[in-house]
């Protein structure tokens, strides 16, 4: 089944992005781990492994529509010289992804694709969802201070 | 922030080389090496450029050079 242009080059962008998040969680995992915030190391691996599914959903969905996923393209890995910093950058990456994911969404429904628009629709949910586990994060951080937040994650 | 993974370059080294007279992404590159790798980190540093420096005064002083997209 053939997809259009437009809808194959939105996937693959989308792609780009869950690839540059893999990236981007692992090596916030790594990070913590080496300075033994065990707990935060478990949870960005976990968040690591999460992007890699959605990326294969996508790979699976351009392959199905006879294009050709784009294994090479990252866009910024944002790597943080601190916890907070790098949480910071995270939060940043997501609420960009869900921006990308609402545009794609728009783009679909111009290309009159709506099988890729509620593919888009179930990814962009479970973006929504980690923009909102962040920004709670960050509230509680302004609330209850640096010390005391970081220590959630030893 | 880590700018230049494949040299090592943070920001604060780009930032110093702005400071230091960088006036595009040749001079960073020819000061501190970030951008000098595999390229990913160039809209970075030109990112950081534009908001030192500013849009204006960095292409005027880019002058006569050609600048080709290798990636």
């Amino acid at each position: 089944m053939k997809g259009t242009i437009a809808v194959v080059d939105i996937l693959n962008e989308a792609l780009t992005a869950e690839l540059t998040a893999v990236n981007q969680y692992f090596i916030a995992s790594k990070m913590a781990k080496n300075w033994s915030y065990n707990k935060l190391a478990e949870d960005y691996y976990q968040e690591s492994l999460g992007e890699m599914k959605h990326a294969e959903a996508i790979i699976e969905r351009i392959l199905m529509l006879e294009g050709v996923p784009n294994m090479q393209r990252l866009f910024t890995v944002g790597v943080g010289e601190t916890i907070i910093e790098q949480f910071k950058l995270n939060y940043e990456m997501e609420k960009a992804a869900v921006e990308r994911y609402r545009r794609a969404v728009t783009i679909c429904l111009e290309e009159a694709d709506p099988g890729t628009r509620s593919f888009f629709e179930g990814i962009l949910r479970d973006e929504e969802h980690h923009v909102d586990d962040a920004e709670g994060e960050l509230e509680q951080l302004t609330q209850i201070g640096e010390a005391l937040w970081l220590q959630k994650w030893v | 922030m880590l700018v230049c993974h494949c040299k090592a370059v943070f920001e604060r080294r780009v930032r110093k080389a702005i400071a230091d007279g960088a006036r595009d992404e040749f001079d960073v590159a020819i000061a501190c090496g970030a951008g000098t790798g595999c390229g990913g980190c160039v809209p970075t540093i030109t990112r950081l450029l534009r908001e030192t420096i500013g849009e204006t005064a960095q292409n005027a002083v880019k002058g006569n050079r050609t600048y080709v997209d290798t990636r």
